[in-house]
This record gives structure tokens, C-alpha cells and sequence, in this order.
């Protein structure tokens, strides 16, 4: 069921991106500041609870998310907007709560963007993110051409930031995202969820840009 | 001995683990057997190695690829089994052949073709999983049988490594046997020119009769290089209109349908078939062969108890599908009277040894004498052996 | 979507399967592992899968298989079947409310107050 999106929205951007990425969460708080958006931010970096509940740990996903469901209740928060698969999939499915990713607000502002580049660039969709159509319109808003990988969309390819494996079978993780690199060629290979963007960036060959969305819109 | 095979094949390619035990223990079958040991080889020194291994500690060896057929053909009986799926490298092309490891997944070696313009006919329903070793092992049939053939018209050379330990070359006099007499490392086949010029035709035939007498038609029609039939009762669970369906392919444009892109959605719709009716619970897939002009008893048989079938009518095969096994089996004793077999797409296996006819089984026996006396090789499938 | 008892062990979610492609494991696939559920075995082979479903598209029973792994180890959990990596994340989260341990313990009851 969709609910209807507040217009004020909290920008959640999840554990990962707060903890190890805080200058895409820079990025997406001056774009929606810029395109002068009611939002606002958590100033501390709270986690959904989607790592519990992915490795079975029922109990601990149930006391994070009474506890976040009443600071979202405490602060009037209605509607969220994320970058994270795994934060959009939880909110959604187990917390029953209205979320968007950052593209789907975006690309709402697509006039707004001048376009300023004339390049290709491929883009990896994630299984988990699976957001589609709204970084390519954004892309191609701003100038590039994107050249989908030979699996795309709903038939892409695991990368290895899926399902705790980074963490639980790291060369096994490195080694899954050899394949995305292969089917890519363009210079530049752009994610919009950040999980995936800090494995893919880690395991980059030299031939091969990762970027992250934000980082072409600044 | 885990030392000792770790030693050869590097200790990430063996497991005796629980884990792998069971998941190996069983195939599409789903009958239950017993392994201790999985293997997966990547070298012919590797295979070479393990068949003198078995000889020498009166092991058994089951040979895997997918295990995508039904009729227990890589269960193992307290065997080793070694896993082809590492062997999957296609080792050199020429504008005429093609030579690979058995492991190799048969839409993959496609998908290296096409973009060389070639093809490689021979395109079993499962062909995004089943492996060249496997074609190999049952003669796969093909959608396109009725125009190119099945699988040992294509097999130019095999190499491989019989029950004595021996390394053979051979012709494709070895192919459809199951794996009984070798162990297959290389095969060389043959390969066409990608087919460009192809078209369609859908055929909504208003009853089984009126379908039969189109596939008499088009079995004289050398364009026409495959027909698939979808029966009435499996098209209205499949959520088409309660009618026969005929998807007809052509070299050329025989066909009405030209756009490359409509003959795919239409393919997609038939291979989601299958799908349709497992959701349904019609999960057990057979494959009755039969003469075509015997066809339409079974067909108003199948019809009449609410069995959905599919399947390539022209080469008089057919793929009824069950929710019980109960009625497949009345089905089979229908079929021997119709002086029809089955075997011909998932082959003999564990199941079907009663429709291996006495000619095959002479020749298979002679060919296991010379090949694997002693028994080593995919033990208790296609025939019963003394050794 | 159906549950591992509706897995007819057909093998078409081999299709595709970058865990097979980069191990050569059966056991990884989503059959492999409906199979060891169906056979009740527990194991640290659930917590290398990648949740996602992908497999479904090919499956012609729907079989939900990343809701049955999840439960899985959820099972495993209550069992005491826990990667080291596992365990490190799930204290940060106790102690910290983020599985990176990156919020000092007054903060959090900050945050949650």
C-alpha cells in the first residue's frame, strides 16, 4: 500500500553512510537545503535495525524499533527519505512507515540540475536499493548517457555488499564484485546506495571510477 | 584420504562436510542416496588421478553437472561425486567447431557464439542451467529437433577418461549413455551460422484434433524448425484462452511474426509454462515419446483426467505434467500400449530402466564391458550390473 | 511466495546464481540450501546468502527462499550459531545503537529520551 508523503520528511541516511561516508551525507543535506526542501536531519546517526534482523537477531531488531518508532513519533515525523536499500526495504516492510530514496525526491528537481557533462557512464542497480528509473532520469538530466550494464534492473547481478557478506566472507564479498567491473565499460560507474558504493570503491580496479549519485549533482 | 585429495585438487575443491553430503545426496529426482566425499575437479590430471584413486579402494564415482533431470540420474549410492562446474572453459573456436569443458552451461557457450555470429542448435528446455556434459550424458533433445537433431549428431570428438583410468578419444558412438562409460573432459561440436532470417507463427487451435492435423502439416515443411505445443488445459491454467496452442518457428519468413522482439515474449510465455503450472501444484514434469499418428489418445486421455501438458509435438514428445504420482504411472502403461517409450529428454537414470528397449540394453552392456567392466562409473543407472 | 516445502529441487535457480558462479557450490545455490532446511540442518552456510530473491524470477514454485534463510538464522541465533563478525555487531548495537559502535553510550540515551 503507498501512503501518502508528508511534505516534511526526515533524511534518514542509515548507520553505514553516517558512520563511514559522512561526506555523502554532506551532499545530500546541501542538495536538499539548495532546492530549498523541508526536511531535517537526525544530528545523531541512529541504525533501522535491518543488520539485526538480516542475521537473526529478532529480539534486539524489536527494541531498536520501539525505540525508534517513538523518537519518530516524539519529533512528528511522518515520511522518510533515505540513500540505503536496506533502511527503505525496513522502514517499509517492518516498520510500515511512508520512504523514499534520495533519487525519487530528486528527480523531482530534475530543471533545477544544469547540465554540465557530456560523457558515458554506466550504473549499477542494487538488488536490495532496487530504485530503477529515477538515477538514470537524473543522469540524464545532467548531460550523461548511461550505458546500462549488460544485467540491469530487475535481472542485475549481486555485487557482494548483499546480506552480510562484506562482513561475514569478505573475499568471497571482493570476489563477487569482479563481474559488475567486467560488464562495465565506461570510465565512471555510478551507485546510489551507499553499502554498495563503499564495497564497490574498495574494490575498484584502477581503469574503473565508482561514484556515488550526490557526488556528480554537487 | 582427505589429505591426499586435498593435496591434488587444493583443499577448497573437496568437502566431506555435512552440508555438502546432503545437499549432493540428491538431484530433481529427489530421491535420497549417500555420498562421503564431493569433489570438484578442475583438470583432466585432476579426474585422471581420482578414477585410479577409485579402482584401487573399490570406490564409485557419480558424475554431476546440474542435476536438473528427474529421473535420479546423479543420486549417489554411497559414491564420490565430482562436480563439473568448475569445467566450465571453452577452450578453442574456429568458424566451423567449438571446443569445451563439460562444464560449461549450454546458454553460455550461446551467448559466446552469437557474438562471433554462430549457434549452437541443439537447446533442451533447461538450457540455462544444464551443462554440455550432461547434453552429452542423455543425447539432449532439442526445441529445434525436428530441423537439427539432438545431440550426438553435433559431437564431433570426446575425450575422455574411462573406467580403467584409460584417456580416449573417441566419436559420438559414447554419447547417451549416462555417464556409465567415461568421464567426459573435452567435447568438440559442431557449430552453424547464427540463424538471422527466422520468423513465427501462433496457431490458436480450437481442439486437439485441428492441432494435430497443423502438425502434420508442418512436420513435411523444411522451414519450419520447431513446433511447440501447449494443450488446451495447460493453457487455461497458464492464463491463455482454453485452446490448443501451436508456436511455430521458421527459417525465413514463413511466418507471420518477423519482430525479434515479439518472438521472444512469445517464447518467454512458453517457457513460463512450466512455471504457471507448478505454481498450481502440477510439479512432476514427465516425457512420454510416442508415434505422432498414437498421439491423440494420450492427448484426449490427458485432457479428459485434467493433466496439463506441453512439449516439441513434431518430434512426438510431449511433457505432461502431474500433481501426484499415481497418475503418471497409469499414464506410462497407456504409453507402452501406444507402443510409445520415454527417456528421450531426461533420459534412463535410476527410474526409467524398464523403457530401456533390448537393443539399447545390448548395446549399452557391450559398450560398459569394453569401457567400464568394473563398475565405477555412475553406479546403478540406465542398466543393472554384475561386475 | 511459498515456502521451502514447495522446492521440487528443480535446479533452475542455478540460473544466474553469482554464489555458484564464483564457488562452484551447489550448497550455496538456493536449492542447496532449501535442501538443508528441509532437512533441518543448521549451519554457518545461512549467513553466506545474499537475501535478495534474485533466484525467484527463475523459480517455478515461488519459493520465498530469503524469508526461509532469515528464519534460519534467526533459529541459528537462538541456537548459539553466530560468526565472529556477527557477534562484534550485534554488542555494538547493544552497547551503542549502531552496528558500528560509532555512539558513545550517553548519547544514545540522548537520542532515545
Amino acid at each position: 500500500m503507498i501512503k501518502l508523503f508528508s511534505k516534511k520528511f526526515l533524511y534518514f541516511p542509515g548507520c553505514l553512510a553516517s558512520a563511514v561516508l559522512p561526506n555523502i551525507v554532506d551532499n545530500y543535506n546541501k542538495l536538499f537545503y539548495r532546492l530549498q526542501l523541508d526536511f531535517f536531519s537526525l544530528p545523531e546517526n541512529t541504525c533501522c535495525g535491518a543488520v539485526a534482523f538480516t542475521n537473526g537477531y529478532e529480539k534486539d531488531f524489536e527494541d531498536l524499533k520501539e525505540k525508534n518508532l517513538s523518537l519518530l513519533k516524539k519529533r512528528k515525523i511522518k515520511s522518510l527519505v533515505t540513500n540505503s536499500g536496506n533502511c527503505m526495504y525496513t522502514f517499509a516492510l517492518h516498520y510500515d512507515l511512508p520512504v523514499q530514496h534520495v533519487s525519487q525526491i530528486l528527480v523531482k528537481y530534475l530543471h533545477k540540475f544544469p547540465v554540465k557533462y557530456e560523457e558515458k557512464v554506466s550504473i549499477y542497480d542494487s538488488p536490495t536499493l532496487a530504485v530503477y528509473e529515477e538515477p538514470r532520469k537524473i543522469l540524464d538530466a545532467i548531460g550523461f548517457e548511461v550505458i546500462d550494464l549488460e544485467k540491469n534492473r530487475k535481472n542485475t547481478l549481486l555485487c557482494g555488499a548483499e546480506g552480510g557478506m562484506i562482513q561475514n566472507v569478505p573475499s568471497l564479498a571482493e570476489n563477487l564484485s569482479r563481474p559488475i567491473f567486467q560488464m562495465c565499460k565506461t570510465e565512471k560507474l555510478i551507485v546510489s546506495d551507499p553499502l554498495v558504493f563503499y564495497h564497490l570503491k574498495k574494490n575498484a580496479p584502477k581503469n574503473i571510477t565508482v561514484l556515488e549519485l550526490s557526488e556528480v549533482l554537487i | 584420504m582427505i589429505s591426499w585429495l586435498e593435496k591434488l585438487v587444493g583443499k577448497e575443491n573437496v568437502s566431506d562436510e555435512i552440508i555438502e553430503r546432503e545437499v549432493y545426496s540428491t538431484d530433481a529426482s529427489q530421491i535420497k542416496g549417500k555420498t562421503d566425499k564431493v569433489i570438484w575437479p578442475e583438470t583432466v590430471k585432476h579426474i585422471h588421478q581420482i578414477v585410479l584413486y577409485t579402482r584401487r579402494n573399490k570406490k564409485n564415482i557419480v558424475l554431476r553437472g546440474a542435476g536438473t533431470n528427474f529421473v535420479g540420474s546423479v543420486v549417489p549410492q554411497n559414491s564420490l561425486v565430482l562436480d563439473f562446474t568448475k569445467m566450465n572453459k571453452i577452450l578453442s573456436f574456429t568458424k566451423d567447431s567449438v571446443v569445451v569443458e563439460p562444464g560449461v552451461v549450454l546458454d553460455d557457450l550461446n551467448e559466446f557464439l552469437q557474438k562471433r555470429n554462430k549457434f549452437f542448435p541443439v537447446v533442451p528446455e533447461d538450457s540455462a542451467v544444464c551443462t554440455i556434459g550432461g547434453m552429452c550424458g542423455v543425447n539432449s533433445f532439442s526445441i529445434y529437433e525436428k530441423k537439427f537433431g539432438r545431440m550426438k549428431d553435433w559431437v564431433l570428438e570426446v575425450e575422455m577418461i574411462d573406467g580403467h583410468g584409460k584417456l580416449r578419444r573417441q566419436g559420438n558412438e559414447v554419447i547417451g549413455f549416462e555417464g556409465i562409460l567415461g568421464i567426459i573432459t573435452k567435447v568438440k561440436l559442431k557449430i552453424i551460422d547464427k540463424i538471422i532470417e527466422k520468423s513465427m507463427n501462433v496457431f490458436k487451435c480450437a481442439n486437439i484434433e485441428e492441432a494435430l492435423s497443423k502438425v502434420s502439416s508442418l512436420r513435411d515443411n523444411p522451414e519450419c524448425i520447431s513446433v511447440e505445443f501447449i494443450s488446451p488445459t495447460a493453457a487455461l491454467l497458464s492464463g491463455l484462452e482454453h485452446k490448443a496452442y501451436l508456436i511455430v518457428e521458421y527459417l525465413g519468413f514463413e511466418g507471420e511474426i518477423m519482430d525479434e522482439q515479439e518472438m521472444r515474449r512469445i517464447w518467454s510465455i512458453r517457457k513460463d509454462v512450466f512455471h504457471k503450472l507448478a505454481s498450481k501444484g502440477f510439479t512432476l514434469l514427465e516425457d512420454p515419446s510416442l508415434p505422432l499418428e498414437n498421439m491423440p489418445e494420450l492427448l484426449y486421455w490427458l485432457e479428459k483426467k485434467g493433466i496439463p501438458s506441453f512439449g516439441p509435438i513434431c518430434s512426438g514428445i510431449l511433457h505432461p505434467c502431474f500433481s501426484e504420482r499415481e497418475s503418471s504411472t497409469q499414464m506410462y502403461q497407456l504409453v507402452l500400449q501406444l507402443k510409445g517409450t520415454t527417456g528421450k529428454t531426461s533420459g534412463i537414470g535410476l527410474l526409467k530402466k524398464d523403457f530401456l528397449s533390448e537393443v539399447s540394453k545390448a548395446e549399452t552392456i557391450s559398450l560398459k564391458k569394453r569401457f567400464d567392466p568394473d563398475n565405477i562409473l555412475n553406479r546403478g543407472k540406465v542398466i543393472e550390473w554384475q561386475e | 511466495m511459498a515456502g521451502v516445502d514447495k522446492c521440487i529441487l528443480c535446479g533452475l535457480c542455478r540460473q544466474d546464481s553469482s554464489l555458484l558462479k564464483a564457488t562452484g557450490r551447489e550448497t550455496l545455490t538456493a536449492r542447496g540450501k532449501a535442501i538443508l532446511i528441509k532437512r533441518g540442518i543448521l549451519d554457518k552456510i545461512f549467513y553466506i546468502d545474499p537475501l535478495t530473491n534474485l533466484t525467484v524470477l527463475h523459480c517455478p514454485t515461488d519459493v520465498d527462499i530469503s524469508e526461509e534463510i532469515q528464519k534460519q538464522r534467526v533459529k541459528m541465533v537462538e541456537n548459539g550459531i553466530e560468526t565472529k563478525a556477527n557477534r562484534q555487531m550485534i554488542e555494538n548495537i547493544r552497547e551503542y545503537g549502531n552496528p558500528y559502535g560509532y555512539l558513545k553510550k550517553e548519547e544514545i540515551t540522548q537520542v532515545y529520551s
